[in-house]
């Protein structure tokens, strides 16, 4: 049987980089298993905490915005305008803050073993729509409560989180290989999301923007993904604007090519620097 | 023969002060700041002046260069050098972690590395879960770990908490059951670094066996060690490597030797800078008191000893020491009173590390009187190998609640050098140096089958009449 022949020089070796990565699946999916079994080992905690958690912001900032506020809601209880912003908000923060530490939280593997190291960030990603999915069961609960029923749009939702996931993961990758050199990147990353909560529309709906501005805000990359996700529950037509969600695709497909490309640059070096 | 590995001219640079340069963004980013605002000379940043200094110091440094060797199908190589002789970035490399600076390798079948044992091991999840990630992230797939895990535990002897999260385990247990993954693997070549050394004795040598079991089904090992007895057991052939640069590659035995040669020449070398210029590593003649030497002795004022010499048959001192000659090592003491009873005089021996060669018991004694006297031990021809050796002359009374009266660590110190090699009649055309500490001529006879009563036993081989 021949025997396959592997050819270690000092250039990249882009060649079979993907295919190494196909490869290499199997250890994906242990890594993500791994991440999953330390976060729900005890399912029935794992599962609670991730509702609370969700479930404590949203009343406070339905108390904060809708009731003490008074923001304006066209008409839908202010508890599902919070909800439906605050989702693909978390979905959006969690993969950006996960995938940008994988690769200094598997320092140890970085250094010891080599396989394609995408895979780390890849598998470290899987928690986080996990945990996305378990907290959308207040969607359900909520809906329930209020007594909405879903519309045809929700079947669009999966590709909604997806375009969350990617504007997240494109700048988690650029964000993990730069933070094997630069330290204190990752100090940065919170501010970002404290600030970035205000930003989007998380805790309002668009249409709090005046009209004449709604170009301007459009620009933020976030906005289409929040609000195409709101009009996927919510089903009002003013909840959306179309040139929004051009941008966030726009802005998703740059940040995962960019990302990868960042992310293969410094990956030679991460074993030396680590 | 089918080559495995191949490594033409590997260099692998690393930038000494990468780390200096300024790795927090916030230094980038004061940099930006003082060039922005367009500071001169005299209030640049102390970053900036620290960076300044650093690129006048060398800044990089080849952690391995020019290093080329080639490994047959089925060889076990060790690879032996001194802490910093660029092992680990050749294992590094070969492993594919990090990539080299220049060179090329080749590499024929599957490569699994053990660089450490348990790498990927989480201490929340049990050891059933632990063992099969630890088998994913070592490459090995979901059903071969299912067919290998009923062994892998069984050899890890930790069955009965293979449902415990491993924090709860016993720092031995932990290791035992991520070595036991690592003895499963099935690669065509396999990279193994100093992980022989976990648990206890007893699961050291299961590990050996296992390693051994390994290598016999004809694969190719690269192993390497601190631990020369360990690579001397384990491989016929090492790459010995120094300051990055691969200094030898051959035979295992030739390379232990050379590898033992540098540790001693180190040690002269620090004696030299410690003792001066005209310090010498031997010893045929000495007086006490000497510095140099150390006397030890439980009853002080009870004996001295004052010297001595080791000498040939016609009485020269002389420390080096043909091996086909006889030396007299010759002890002066002086009994200062009356002892309860007569001292037994012995000589210890010690290769060139410390490791014990023999100790030697006297039949005669030292009277228990006061007076001088003299102690004589004979060295036969061809006892000693080749090699330097130390000897400690010991005088004892082994009634006694405490033993030693007097010794002398290190009284002589002789090199036992090897003649005309073409002209030993034993040597039957070998002619490369011969391993071990001795050299003893034992009777070896041969006869035709049957014919018991014609073996010689006067030491020399029968002569064909």
């Amino acid at each position: 049987m021949p025997k396959h022949v592997t050819v270690i020089t000092p250039e990249r070796r882009e060649d079979n980089y993907w295919v190494d990565v196909w490869r290499e699946r199997e250890l994906l999916y242990f890594l993500a298993w791994r991440d999953l079994l330390v976060r729900y080992k005890q399912t029935f905690i794992g599962v609670t905490w991730t509702v609370l958690r969700p479930l404590a912001t949203i009343l406070v900032y339905t108390l904060v915005f809708g009731i003490l506020a008074q923001l304006p809601s066209l008409g839908i209880p202010y508890t599902l305008i919070v909800l439906t912003g605050l989702l693909p908000w978390q979905l959006f923060s969690l993969v950006l803050i996960v995938s940008s530490e994988s690769i200094m939280a598997n320092s140890q593997l970085v250094q010891k073993v080599y396989f394609p190291r995408l895979i780390i960030p890849l598998s470290s990603i899987v928690v986080c729509i996990v945990d996305h999915l378990v907290a959308f069961l207040l969607v359900f609960l909520l809906m329930a409560w209020f007594g909405l029923a879903p519309g045809p749009q929700f079947l669009l939702l999966p590709f909604v989180t997806l375009l969350a996931v990617a504007c997240a993961f494109g700048l988690g990758l650029m964000a993990a290989a730069l933070n094997t050199r630069y330290r204190d990147l990752r100090q940065l990353i919170p501010i970002v999301l404290q600030v970035g909560v205000f930003i989007c529309p998380v805790a309002y709906a668009t249409s709090l923007i005046s009209p004449k501005w709604q170009w301007l805000y459009a620009l933020n990359p976030l906005v289409g993904v929040i609000d195409a996700f709101r009009w996927c529950i919510l089903a009002k037509p003013e909840l959306i604007y179309p040139p929004s969600i051009l941008v966030s695709i726009a802005f998703a497909t740059a940040s995962v090519i960019i990302g990868i490309r960042v992310f293969r640059r410094f990956e030679p070096t991460f074993p030396d620097v680590l | 023969m089918t080559i495995a590995l191949r490594v033409e001219n590997l260099g692998k640079l690393y930038a000494i002060n990468q780390a200096a340069r300024g790795t927090t963004l916030r230094d980038q980013l004061a940099r930006g700041v003082n060039r922005l605002l367009g500071r001169g000379s005299e209030a640049q940043s102390l970053i900036e002046r620290e960076a300044n200094e650093n690129a006048a110091r060398p800044r990089d440094f080849w952690a391995l260069r020019d290093v080329s060797f080639e490994v047959e199908e089925g060889e076990r190589v060790g690879i032996i050098g001194a802490n910093g002789a660029g092992k680990s970035t050749l294992l590094k490399i070969l492993s594919r972690i990090t990539p080299p600076t220049e060179g090329r390798i080749e590499i024929h079948g599957r490569v699994a590395s053990l660089l450490e044992v348990g790498t990927g091991f989480h201490p929340e999840l049990s050891g059933r879960e632990n063992v099969y990630l630890n088998g994913a992230v070592l490459g090995m797939s979901r059903g071969e770990i299912a067919r290998k895990f009923d062994q892998i535990v069984d050899f890890s002897g930790v069955e009965k908490f293979i449902d415990t999260p491993v924090k709860h385990y016993s720092s031995g247990m932990y290791v035992r059951l991520a070595f036991s993954v690592s003895a499963w693997l099935d690669p065509d070549i396999l990279i193994v670094d100093e992980v022989l050394s976990v648990g206890d004795q007893a699961f050291q040598k299961k590990c050996e066996e296992r390693m051994r079991e390994l290598t016999r089904e004809g694969r190719t090992v690269l192993f390497v060690s601190h631990s020369l007895a360990t690579v001397n057991q384990m491989c016929k052939k090492a790459l010995y490597l120094e300051e990055g640069r691969a200094l030898s590659y051959g035979v295992v035995e030739d390379l232990t030797r050379e590898y033992n040669r540098d540790v001693v020449k180190q040690i002269e070398v620090e004696r030299v800078q410690e003792h001066g210029e005209d310090w010498r590593w031997h010893r045929a003649r000495f007086s006490l008191p000497d510095p140099q030497i150390e006397t030890l002795t439980d009853h002080p004022g009870a004996v001295e000893c004052l010297g001595g010499e080791a000498v040939s048959p016609d009485g020269e001192a002389a420390d080096v020491v043909p091996i086909d000659k006889q030396t007299h090592l010759v002890v002066h003491y002086r009994v200062k009173r009356d002892l309860p009873r007569p001292l037994v005089p012995t000589f210890n021996v010690y290769d060139e590390l410390g490791t014990i060669v023999f100790v030697a018991m006297p039949e005669a004694l030292l009277p228990g009187r006061a007076g001088d006297y003299e102690v004589r031990c004979v060295l036969p021809a061809f006892l000693l190998n080749e090699g330097r050796f130390t000897f400690n002359a010991n005088l004892s009374d082994f009634e006694a609640d405490k033993t030693t009266f007097c010794a002398v660590v290190g009284a002589f110190r002789l090199e036992v050098q090897e003649v005309d090699v073409a002209a030993d009649r034993r040597r039957h055309g070998y002619r490369a140096p011969l391993p071990g500490f001795t050299r003893p001529r034992l009777s070896i006879s041969v006869c035709p089958a049957g014919a018991v009563d014609r073996v010689n036993t006067s030491g020399e081989i029968p002569r064909a009449s």
